[in-house]
């Protein structure tokens, strides 16, 4: 039997309130403070989102927003897209000062500590940022972008396993949310688990067939599964310009390879932008091998 | 003869009666005497002894001389000192005189025996018995006297003599009827000096027999004789009795006109008269007498000897009204001008008495039923003590408290309460401690008596408790006085008096917490009411110097309540939602210099929360450290909900720091508390300094809380997240440090496996090759004891155990690659049989780490073992023989195919199972490329530069 790495959730306390006899109504200007919101007056989608190239999760996540893309997102009147913005743009002094400034009108919305634990864990701070993703998940019990967000931070780490376990667990709370899918997918992906991998991502794409990372995902899904004819045939929906980044011209260059067109292939793989990637560099020359290209 | 004999015998009478003392005439008469005797004795021999008139001479010298002999015996006798006397024997003294009068008495009665006829056998009767008169024999003496009587012619004076004498006997012997007659016959024959005597003895007779007019008369006639000088002198006696007589005849005026006459003043006579006759109970008599004497003496000398006369008459008859008012008018007398001794003496004496007996009649029972006439006797009693106390001034404090002694047991509560205190105060003026005591006593037991009204007693606690703690201020009764007293004052309003009593209650009893802390909680309750809370204050700090004993409980109560008092204010202030004020407040008691330290603590928990709320996570932090410093433990432990609520704020508001440090403080607090938050907040502290980077920190607490009573399993649980940060960090010394540490619980086995691979690789690293090997053999160990307890492995364990199995496979997968199959047929039969042989065992090696679980020991090993089926059986497919005809070519392939065929069928098997295995457990490992697709085809990668993708929306779904 096969054994499933269990996730670990650190419970801060905070369910205690203050002493009876401490304040309670607030008429002085001291103790002023916004009204906390509650969960309905807060948007559960992103909104005004711009357009974008990867428009599939646009909703859901500012993650897969292009800088320019990021840099729209920033006029938006929403506090917790603001935080997460800076955040995404490695401002962390200005996203925490924000979210220091929400703090009394957000701190019973649980996109708030999410926001905040992303912030965390972008920063490099993994602990801190599963306290939140846990305080996100106190707020609101079963919160799927925390729940997915802990499998981000466990995937960071290496510990796909465990990764695994919190994107299912959020695909199973809400089946609908699109993000949790597209890191299982993009999980099995890794792994070789193709046809897993693809069934998801055709979903996810078949709602925004032009996003291109998915069209990328599924090409690969099929490149893995040895049906190039299906890959070219969503690489060629993948601009030309994209061609030249190596984690979709490395297999679009396999992929024309095998269906006979040489030539392109090795235009494309000649084509491809200069990576730092350990990984992307060893596959290029796999795929050089491929090609007939020597060392 | 006899005429001759008797003058000389008075003659000798006389001689004596002048008080011959004069031995030498005494002796001359004897000599006479005993010149006759020798004479008459001589011719009495000489007619021998036929003369009865010898005889009766010689019983006559005789006696003559027995009373000259006993005259001068008796000067003797008596002239002994009394003590002497007493011891000397009398007869022994009067042995002469006896002699002789036994001489007479021989003479005499050999005469009365011989001469039976003898014509002066009366004369002889009459010495006889006079003899036996002298010696005592009275009886005889009054045969005598009767035979003398009877014996001698009745005109005679022997005769007269012996009745009188006779009558004397009756009258003595209160035989008045039978010596009326004798001295009816014989006073009126015999006008002699004696008369009067005999007539008033006489007088007296008749007055027995009530014949009060013959006695008058007769007293009348010897008080005229008595003036005679022929005569004793009876006049003094008459006057004295002849009152009674006419008092008795009803004759007042008659009495008083005889007096009158005389020139006496009857009111004297009439007194004594009084007096004589209350003693044989004629009180009536008496009383009628002294009204009749006091008519006519309104004042003077003479008033004052009638109304003490009345005092005993009115005493013995009982009549206690009109003797306390003779009573009365005899001290306002005394008051005026001093009594004489005797009658002051007699006035004290009947006051006292009086007073004693009405007081006693108060409280006996006799009366209890009878209200009315107790109340009578004690007024009386009351009456009586106060002219005690006017008669001896310096004991009124003594007789005050009789009279409050008579109001008591008369049941009259506040009479006696009042006059108990006023003989308190009498007594306090002379020091009389004895009747203070007393007073008191009596004081006390008023105001307990159960009939006593509540509104009267209420009046008089203040006067009774004042005057009890000014006499006795330190005894057990004291105590409980002051305690009453201080109740009174208080429940009167008086609380400046009831302070006071409390203050000196502190003094007298400084020991008696209990009673002084039941005063003060009154007297600080009364302030508080009155909301004068300085006043209180001004109490507390009374105690805190040690002015009033209290226990420690108290003490500490009141420090409670100086704290609520402190804070009171201001937690109004926070109930009308002044919080701004309230926090102002709260810093005022904080810096007060008179606020109490739990003010003080309730002041900075209070601001740490104010603080807290405003969203000053700096202050509140600041304010709840220095509120924990100070704080109970036990309220630490009832607010630990509180303070982990703000140490939690603190990290929800970026303040990690700070918030595991509060988190630890709360734990050092409550450390060694039974507290569930105990755990919560080592977990805290410990999460978030790790959290923070701050390893060190973590590592403070995780230790700290190893003393904290934290369940091991929680220590453990911290313990092995430092390590993550240890390892990460490359602190090898504190990591093995750790390790150590937790290895000494095997339930922490399974949980170390991946640490010490962790440390093992380092020794590796650093060719401690030796170390290394020691960590392996630990591992394997720890992972053997897991299995055998049945503990959960974690993955990553499982993965390095599978590991350690997965080189055996590749060892033997390398041995496989090495034996190359070749030519003489027995070579590469030997060789197959090798490789099939190591096919086998491979095939068991998977097994082995199948049964670790370990998805990605398990994949990698059916890689190998899919390898080496595959690369084996491809080889027997692809082997030629060299050098063999193509017959036998061909059929060593025939040969071969059923050898190889089963080889690669197995490894396409294989290769199913693992792709099914992968598929249904999601076992994600590198090595899935290797079992899921062909060798061609295995090369091909999904690498994406963007991890996972993060999520800030729930979406629209």
């Amino acid at each position: 039997m096969i054994k499933i790495p269990l996730l670990s959730l650190l419970i801060l306390s905070s369910c205690a309130s203050v002493k009876k006899d401490a304040p309670e109504s607030d008429p002085n200007a001291a103790f002023n403070k916004e009204k906390p919101l509650k969960t309905s007056e807060v948007p559960k989608y992103i909104e005004n989102t711009p357009q974008s190239v990867n428009p599939a999760l646009m909703d859901e996540t500012t993650d897969r927003y292009s800088n320019s893309e990021l840099a729209e997102l920033k006029e938006t009147n929403d506090p917790l897209i603001d935080i997460a913005v800076k955040c995404s743009q490695e401002d962390f002094k200005g996203a925490f000062a924000l979210a220091s400034n929400s703090f009394n009108k957000y701190q019973n919305i649980a996109s708030y500590w999410n926001i905040i634990g992303n912030c965390h864990l972008n920063q490099g701070s993994p602990r801190k940022a599963l306290l939140f993703y846990n305080k996100a998940i106190e707020v609101k019990a079963n919160y799927v972008p925390a729940m997915n967000n802990i499998g981000v931070l466990y995937s960071r780490q290496g510990e796909k396993q465990k990764a695994l376990v919190a994107f299912e667990k959020a695909n199973k709370l809400a089946k609908f949310s699109k993000t949790p899918r597209y890191n299982l997918a993009k999980l099995y992906l890794s792994f070789g688990l193709a046809e897993e991998a693809l069934v998801i991502f055709q979903g996810l794409l078949s709602s925004s067939p032009e996003d291109l990372d998915l069209l990328n995902t599924v090409a690969s899904c099929y490149v893995l599964m040895s049906n190039y004819q299906e890959a070219f045939s969503h690489y060629q929906r993948i601009p030309r310009a994209q061609w030249t980044k190596p984690e979709v011209g490395l297999n679009l260059a396999l992929t024309l390879k095998k269906i006979g067109k040489d030539d392109e292939a090795m235009s494309v793989f000649k084509g491809l932008a200069e990576t730092k990637s350990p990984a992307l560099k060893k596959y290029q020359v796999s795929i050089g091998t491929q090609l007939g290209e020597k060392e | 003869m006899l005429k001759y004999l008797l003058p000389t015998l008075f003659v000798m009478n006389l001689a004596f009666a002048a008080k011959l003392t004069i031995d030498e005439r005494r002796k001359k008469i004897i000599s006479i005497v005993d010149e006759e005797l020798s004479e008459v004795s001589r011719l009495a021999k000489q007619q021998d002894y036929k003369s009865p008139d010898t005889l009766l001479r010689m019983s006559e010298l005789n006696l003559e001389k027995a009373r000259l002999w006993r005259e001068a015996e008796n000067e003797q006798y008596l002239a002994l000192p009394p003590e002497k006397r007493r011891d000397v024997s009398k007869d022994d003294y009067f042995k002469k005189s006896s002699g002789y009068f036994e001489d007479a008495n021989e003479s005499a009665l050999r005469v009365v025996k011989r001469f039976p006829y003898y014509q002066g056998l009366g004369d002889v009767y009459y010495i006889l018995a006079y003899n036996n008169k002298e010696l005592g024999k009275h009886d005889l003496a009054q045969k005598y006297f009767k035979k003398s009587a009877d014996e001698t012619s009745t005109n005679s004076t022997i005769a007269f003599k012996s009745k009188l004498a006779l009558a004397d006997y009756h009258f003595n012997q209160h035989k008045y009827q039978e010596a009326i007659p004798l001295y009816e016959a014989s006073i009126n024959k015999i006008d002699e000096r004696w008369w009067t005597k005999d007539a008033f003895n006489l007088a007296w007779s008749y007055y027995r027999v009530k014949s009060y007019d013959k006695a008058i008369r007769l007293m009348k006639e010897v008080h005229k004789k008595s003036s005679n000088e022929k005569y004793i002198d009876m006049r003094a006696m008459v006057e004295r009795d002849i009152g009674i007589f006419y008092v008795d005849a009803d004759k007042f005026n008659d009495a008083v006109k005889f007096y009158e006459k005389l020139g006496l003043d009857y009111g004297e006579q009439f007194i004594k008269i009084a007096s004589t006759i209350m003693t044989q109970g004629r009180f009536a008599q008496a009383e009628a007498l002294l009204e009749q004497v006091e008519k006519t003496h309104k004042s003077g000398p003479k008033r004052t000897q009638i109304l003490v006369a009345q005092l005993s008459l009115y005493e013995k008859f009982n009549k206690i009204p009109k003797h306390l008012a003779i009573c009365k008018e005899l001290v306002a007398i005394h008051q005026k001008t001093p009594l004489e001794k005797s009658q002051y003496t007699s006035l004290v004496f009947h006051v006292n008495k009086q007073a004693a007996q009405l007081q006693k009649a108060t409280a006996s029972d006799l009366y209890k039923s009878v209200s009315k006439v107790q109340k009578e006797k004690a007024s009386q009693a009351i009456a009586y003590f106060e002219l005690s106390a006017a008669l001896s001034p310096g004991q009124k404090a003594e007789k005050v408290f009789f009279q409050g002694e008579t109001s008591y047991a008369a049941n009259d509560f506040p009479k006696a309460i009042t006059l108990y205190l006023q003989a308190f105060d009498l007594a306090q003026a002379t020091v009389d401690k004895k009747i203070m005591s007393q007073s008191l006593d009596g004081m006390l037991s008023s105001l307990g008596q159960p009939g006593f009204n509540a509104k009267a007693a209420e009046k008089l606690y203040l006067p009774v408790y004042t005057r009890y703690l000014s006499y006795d201020s330190k005894s057990a009764k004291a105590n409980s006085i002051y305690l009453k007293l201080f109740n009174t004052q208080y429940d009167s309003g008086d609380v400046p008096a009831a302070e006071k009593t409390m203050a000196e209650f502190a003094k007298s009893f400084p020991a008696d917490y209990k009673t002084q802390e039941g005063m003060l909680a009154k007297i600080m309750e009364h302030y508080r009411n009155k909301k004068d809370y300085e006043k209180v204050k001004a109490y507390v700090a009374s105690i805190n110097a040690g002015e009033f004993k209290v226990s420690k409980k108290y003490a500490d109560a009141l420090r409670s309540l100086m704290t609520k008092l402190q804070i009171d204010g201001v937690q109004q202030s926070l109930k009308k939602g002044d919080k701004g004020v309230a926090l102002k407040g709260y810093h005022q008691i904080y810096q007060a210099k008179d606020s109490t330290p739990k003010a003080k603590v309730n002041a900075a928990y209070n601001l740490s929360a104010l603080y807290y709320e405003m969203g000053n996570a700096n202050q509140s932090y600041l304010w709840s450290v220095t509120a924990l410093k100070d704080m109970d433990t036990k309220d630490v432990s009832e607010f630990s909900d509180s303070f982990l609520s703000i140490a939690s704020g603190l990290f929800l508001r970026q303040n990690f720091a700070q918030s595991s440090d509060l988190s630890h403080r709360i734990l050092g607090k409550i450390c060694k508390q039974n507290s569930a938050n105990k755990v919560v907040a080592f977990k805290n502290a410990a999460y978030i300094a790790l959290a923070n980077g701050n390893m060190d920190k973590a590592l403070e607490i995780r230790n700290f809380g190893a003393g904290c009573a934290i369940p091991e399993s929680v220590i453990s649980e911290v313990s092995f997240e430092i390590l993550k940060d240890l390892s990460k960090s490359k602190r090898w010394e504190a990591f093995e440090k750790l390790l150590t540490e937790l290895e000494e619980n095997p339930a922490n086995y399974p949980g170390l496996i991946k640490p010490y691979e962790d440390l093992r690789k380092e020794f590796v690293s650093i060719g401690n090759s030796e170390q290394a090997a020691a960590l392996v053999t630990k591992q394997n160990k720890f992972y053997q004891r897991s299995i055998q307890d049945k503990l959960e492995v974690p993955v990553e364990a499982l993965d390095i155990i599978a590991d350690r199995l997965l080189s055996s496979v590749i060892e033997k997968k390398q041995r496989l690659d090495q034996i190359t199959l070749a030519f003489p047929e027995s070579e590469f039969n030997a060789s197959v049989k090798q490789k099939l042989t190591l096919l086998d065992q491979l095939t068991s090696d998977v097994t082995q780490i199948q049964k670790t679980g370990s998805g990605r020991g398990i994949v990698a090993a059916y890689k190998y073992v899919i390898e080496a089926y595959e690369s084996f059986g491809n080889e027997l497919r692809g082997f030629t023989p060299e050098g063999k005809s193509p017959e036998y070519i061909a059929s060593f392939q025939k040969a071969m195919s059923e050898v190889y065929q089963p080889i690669l069928t197995n490894a396409k098997k294989q290769r199913g199972e693992i792709r099914k295995l992968i598929k249904d457990n999601k076992i994600l490992t590198v090595a899935n490329y290797d079992v899921l697709y062909s060798k061609d085809e295995n090369f091909k990668r999904f690498i994406s530069q963007k991890d996972a993708v993060l999520m800030e929306r729930e979406g629209k779904r």
